[in-house]
């Protein structure tokens, strides 16, 4: 009984100590599994909306039809009332169609003020190599742009809450104004607080 | 009694880290030829692999939930050239539900021209819920 008692405490010693080590336990984790820790929007959801996204826009007869038109990514707006960075859900998406080989982006709308620096650096100073300058007039005209939103519905009941996501994409014809492809992915999510702690 | 009792409760401590999660994979390619790959034969009792259907661009397999129960679970779709090479840009487990009895249709689409064929792997809820 003794020994019992010694062998128990000496466990449980072993179990405080080891919550009382002076530096932090620092893990790295895998980007591709599934994060539920809490209900704010987080990285697997990311991950699932731009799955969505690029599923569906693969699928469209516009990017199966070999003749890889040249798009850009205008805003997606965050209505909900979380600090959502938007443009990696859009960078997410930007960099799989790329790697599709079907879709060509400009990146006019995000580094316009680069190009045209290097542009008049090449062009109008006398460093350049005159044979390997970039000449003025010849940037390619986007065919269509991406715009879209995210809004969110919360509810809290008690130690309940609720939270549902909904992120919309569209597709636009510059050309014609059409709307070519619109499509949006839902998302719920739930969070129980325990009765003691946070 | 006691000692049984504290010889359990230490093989209890030192097991409980020790869990794992394996997966059950549909290995098909888009000729429509497929192989099934059951790892876990607990979720393979709840959870199967139905049809593999091709419409166009996409592909979707049917899973089918044998329990009367609501079932949680993880899913994802990778996709290989013909020399088996991964080609999928996004990796990521999705979680999903289906209720009793339900089957439903899971969808994806290549991830460019060299896609010779993918792998949907199920498994069990495995999720990250703090550190």
């Amino acid at each position: 009984m003794k020994r019992a008692i010694l062998c128990l405490t000496i466990l449980f010693a072993i179990a405080i100590l080891t919550g009382c080590a002076s530096s932090p336990d620092v893990t790295y984790g895998n980007p591709e599994q599934v994060e539920t820790v809490t209900a704010d929007f987080g990285s697997t959801d990311l991950q699932m909306i731009a799955e969505s996204m690029v599923n569906s826009l693969l699928a469209t007869p516009l990017l199966q039809s070999g003749k890889r038109p040249v798009m850009y990514v205008s805003s997606v707006r965050n209505k909900t009332d979380e600090h959502i960075d938007t443009k990696s859900i859009t960078d997410k998406i930007k960099v799989t169609l790329l790697k599709s080989g079907r879709v060509q982006f400009s990146a006019v709308s995000e580094a316009n003020d680069e190009i045209i620096k290097q542009l008049e650096y090449q062009n109008l100073t006398d460093y350049v190599d005159p044979k390997t300058r970039k000449n003025l007039g010849k940037q390619v005209g986007a065919d269509y742009f991406l715009y879209g939103e995210i809004t969110s519905i919360k509810k809290k009941a008690g130690r309940v809450e609720d939270v549902y996501f909904k992120f919309t994409l569209n597709l636009v014809n510059i050309s014609t104004g059409l709307l070519e492809w619109a499509d949006e992915k839902e998302i719920r999510k739930g969070a129980k607080k325990p009765l003691l702690g946070k | 009694m006691l000692k049984n009792l504290i010889a359990l409760m230490v093989v209890l401590l030192f097991t409980a880290g020790c869990g794992g999660v394996v997966t059950n994979v549909m290995d098909a390619k888009l000729d429509g030829s497929k192989n099934i790959i059951i790892n876990d034969g607990s979720l393979n009792r709840q959870l199967t692999f139905g049809d593999f259907r091709r419409n166009g661009a996409e592909v979707q397999v049917e899973l089918i939930n044998k329990t009367k129960r609501d079932i949680s679970f993880e899913y994802r779709f990778i996709w290989y050239d013909s020399n088996g090479i991964e080609i999928s840009s996004i990796t990521n487990w999705n979680p999903s539900q289906l209720t009793g009895m339900e089957s439903r249709g899971y969808r994806s689409t290549p991830p460019s021209d060299a896609a010779a064929g993918f792998k949907l792997m199920i498994r069990k809820s495995h999720p990250i819920t703090q550190y």
